[in-house]
């Protein structure tokens, strides 16, 4: 066993020399030779500073959360930005199960709770624009309530409606058709709605930049046609012509539109 | 959809040409002929076994090559366990990480060796590039070398007869890191950062928005590890997203190599088994039952995550598949792959002990989450882990000609070696093992509050989760129903438990059935030897692993997706 253990120390030590860090290295030094802009995260520039990269998808919100209207907005997402993780992006999921409520909302003979957190045949919180409304409470706004305790306060609005979790997607559906001015009940595509898988989803539907290119031109009193004409250049196929599903980077499309209005 | 079907179809075709080329490949390296480069490696490998005081002519008992592994694996462990709790003190730190705490430090050092890579963290914020590179990149090339040797060891005493010995453990991790994974790595390397997979030693970039808000841009060699981590199906992401983040995975083209690379040695290996039997048809006969396995969840799982979530229609959210949309379930999915794409990755990584995930299986709709859970059950024999999968399946095989030679009263033989008690002894020990422990501490958890306080999600979805984590850690698969907070000191300790049990206490079993079963010497053939190399044993096969695994596992699969399924409306 001795003799066993002082081979694997030398082995374990030239493992990690030659196939941990040389490997390593020996790739970055071609990525950074090769590949320099590649390997170094494709990062792309406005006014001769750095705003992102082009494969990272990111929010085009003010400080306050709310869309800015003259660029196209990206999927929702969960990656989290913050002094616990250090100022780094950490990509991630929103891992909610396909039944959540915090997903799906409260659809009656599913998922539906009453006031006192026992299962309920119908949503009791529903209002009249979201059938699936899923309150938040009154104290901690913005923090949804899927099990209710019994005289726990919710938060209403001045007409008595239950305010709801703006994260599900019934209430992406209905933020989304009011921020690009479709009509209630229009079809919304599924991708605009749901959180991705790294939560930096570069990406959007050809359909979702569709929808939404009437509301951008406007808020830019740009033409329809010239902002669809964007829309299609910035539209990544296929690798190989059919490798993967296609999309938009909205990165590139909304530096694009920036860089028309400043001519 | 269509356009869907064509990048699957080119994944089977590579697969098809590369699982014979690789396969004949391996067999000349394990077989110590004369092989492809020898100019190359040989001068290289000579001087690895001089350093390390290794005798590359003798060979070792099953003991001693188990206990050249195990020793191999105590230094290794330790080695990742201080690098993560010493980080802080080390260079390459850019980004000025600080210790890994003592549990998520063991956790993750288990989970590297054992070829798992469950991950308790997000790599962003947690891992520093030099523990990336020395600590995971190494024991991701060095856990997939260890597990093609305990393979071709069971080959060999399938092979052999009269035989004491079984190879040199030492001889066969080196041949397998200079001739395989290496070379193969570099080239899937280079392919990932002309893809745009990032490749660099930078701190993280901190960046002001168009529209003004912060983002930190990460770096890292994050390309060379993505390379090794599908080739050796080790599935640890870089950054926490894994294989959905987009510098890790950023194209089609990536997405496809990413699949086709963790599925390429297990497929290959019953080849290579073929070769080395000097039967092919006995590696045909592993290989189809692998593939229909394969085959069947992934035509499952596809349309069902295409089809998407029945609750998103009643918010009139269109899920159609069209030019212009992905459409289906594209909760926690990239929309560069789209559902069926996800879903075809998520159960390549389940079917094999790979575990890299390019979407998020938490949030797949009950029964897609329910093949995937059922994959791993199958102690991930289809194909498998580098090496497990092989050894996995081979054990299948051994029950599989007992149970057909009680049924026509003979004693059964499998490649001529007769199938005894002893052999029996510790094949059932080896399917035993894993539904023990995971099962067991699945049900302490949902029992415990501290342990049900970590649950993401409620209901069945919840007894899901918990079950996910535990016959992921303990098929070393490591994908995650990721709603589960799994950092906490219980979760930490019994997944890793889970982890050393479904590695170790499985390879020992194997390595003592190869030394065994070399032992004995080749019964001839005759009339009424039970036939190992047709496609009835690959039926066989696929019931004996199908029935063992659905009368271990079937309980909770009724409760935690089927009944969400069910009460679910889906």
């Amino acid at each position: 066993m001795r003799r066993q253990l002082t081979t694997a120390v030398v082995m374990v030590l030239l493992v990690t020399l030659v196939c941990g860090l040389g490997y390593s290295l020996a790739l970055v030094g071609i990525g950074e030779g090769a590949f320099g802009h590649l390997a170094n995260g494709s990062l792309v520039s406005s006014g001769g500073r750095v705003v992102g990269s082009s494969l990272l998808g990111q929010r085009y919100t003010d400080a306050a959360g709310h869309p800015v209207a003259r660029y196209f907005q990206g999927r929702p997402s969960a990656a989290v930005t913050s002094a616990a993780t250090g100022g780094i992006t950490v990509g991630g999921a929103s891992n909610l199960g396909p039944s959540n409520p915090l997903l799906i909302g409260f659809v009656p003979g599913v998922n539906t709770v009453g006031l006192n957190g026992r299962p309920s045949k119908a949503n009791v919180f529903a209002t009249p624009v979201d059938p699936f409304c899923v309150p938040v409470t009154a104290t901690t706004a913005a923090t949804p309530v899927t099990r209710p305790t019994p005289g726990e306060r919710l938060a209403r609005h001045a007409d008595g409606t239950y305010v709801c979790d703006p994260n599900t997607v019934p209430e992406r559906a209905i933020a989304y058709r009011a921020e690009f001015g479709l009509p209630p009940g229009a079809s919304v595509p599924v991708d605009a709605v749901t959180a991705s898988g790294s939560g930096l989803d570069p990406d959007i539907s050809i359909a979702n930049a569709e929808l939404q290119a009437p509301a951008v031109a406007r808020a830019r009193h740009l033409s329809l046609a010239e902002v669809r004409r964007l829309v299609a250049a910035h539209t990544t196929g296929r690798s190989l012509g059919v490798l993967g599903d296609p999309g938009v980077n909205v990165l590139t499309l909304n530096l694009a539109l920036d860089r028309l209005g400043a001519h | 959809m269509a356009q869907n079907v064509i990048d699957i179809v080119v994944l089977v075709g590579l697969l098809a040409v590369s699982t014979p080329l690789l396969g004949t490949y391996m067999a000349r390296v394990f077989t110590n002929k004369r092989a492809p480069g020898d100019r190359v490696f040989l001068p290289v490998e000579r001087l690895a076994y001089r350093v390390c005081g290794v005798d590359p002519e003798s060979e070792q008992r099953w003991t001693v090559y188990a206990l050249s592994l195990l020793a191999f694996s105590l230094v290794a462990v330790v080695v990742l366990y201080a690098l993560q709790r010493l980080q802080g003190h080390l260079p390459v730190n850019p980004d000025h990480l600080a210790a890994v705490p003592p549990a998520l430090s063991f956790n993750t050092a288990v989970s590297f060796l054992t070829n798992t890579n469950w991950q308790n963290y997000a790599g962003e914020d947690t891992m520093t590039q030099l523990t990336q590179m020395a600590g995971l990149v190494t024991e991701m090339f060095a856990s997939a070398a260890v597990g093609i040797a305990v393979a071709v060891a069971l080959i060999r005493g399938l092979t052999r007869a009269r035989a004491t010995t079984l190879g040199n453990f030492w001889v066969d991790l080196t041949r397998i890191l200079t001739r395989v994974l290496v070379p193969l790595s570099v080239v899937l390397a280079v392919i990932f950062i002309a893809q745009g997979a990032v490749e660099n030693l930078h701190a993280t970039t901190m960046v002001t928005t168009l529209t003004g808000l912060h983002q930190g841009i990460p770096g890292g060699p994050a390309a060379s590890q993505e390379a090794i981590k599908q080739l050796g199906t080790n599935g640890g992401g870089y950054y926490g997203a894994n294989a959905a983040h987009p510098f890790e995975n950023p194209t089609g083209l990536t997405n496809l190599v990413s699949n086709w690379a963790l599925l390429a040695i297990p497929f290959a290996l019953t080849w290579t088994f073929g070769v080395m039997a000097g039967n092919r048809r006995q590696g045909y006969a592993v290989l189809g039952a692998m593939a229909a396995l394969f085959v069947t969840a992934l035509v499952i799982v596809a349309p069902l995550e295409a089809a998407g979530n029945a609750h998103f229609a009643q918010a009139h959210v269109t899920q159609a598949t069209t030019a212009a949309s992905p459409g289906g379930n594209m909760e926690g999915k990239e929309v560069r792959f789209g559902p069926v794409l996800s879903a075809a990755f998520g159960s390549s990584s389940t079917s094999t002990s790979t575990g890299s995930v390019d979407s998020a299986h938490d949030s797949y709709t009950p029964l897609a989450g329910g093949v995937l859970l059922f994959n791993m059950m199958l102690g991930e024999v289809s194909p498998g882990g580098d090496g497990s999968g092989l050894y996995g399946m081979l054990v299948f095989a051994l029950l599989a000609v007992f149970v057909a030679g009680l049924m026509v009263g003979r004693t059964p033989e499998y490649l001529g070696k007769k199938v005894q008690a002893a052999e029996m002894k510790l094949v059932v020990l080896y399917l035993l093992l894993v539904p023990l422990v995971a099962l067991t501490f699945s049900a302490i958890s949902v029992v415990m509050h501290t342990s049900l306080a970590s649950l993401g999600n409620p209901g069945p979805h919840g007894l899901t989760e918990v079950a996910y984590a535990f016959v992921s850690a303990s098929n070393n698969n490591g994908s995650a129903f990721a709603g589960l907070s799994a950092n906490t000191d219980w979760y930490n300790t019994t997944l890793g438990i889970c982890m050393l049990v479904g590695r170790f206490a499985l390879m020992v079993p194997v390595l003592a059935i190869a030394g065994s079963l070399g032992r004995k010497q080749r019964v001839p053939v005759s009339p009424g030897t039970f036939p190992t190399g047709t496609p009835l044993f690959s039926v066989l096969l696929i019931g004996i692993a199908v029935i063992v695994v659905g009368l271990t596992y079937f309980p909770v699969l009724a409760l935690g997706p089927i009944v969400e399924h069910l009460a679910g409306k889906f």
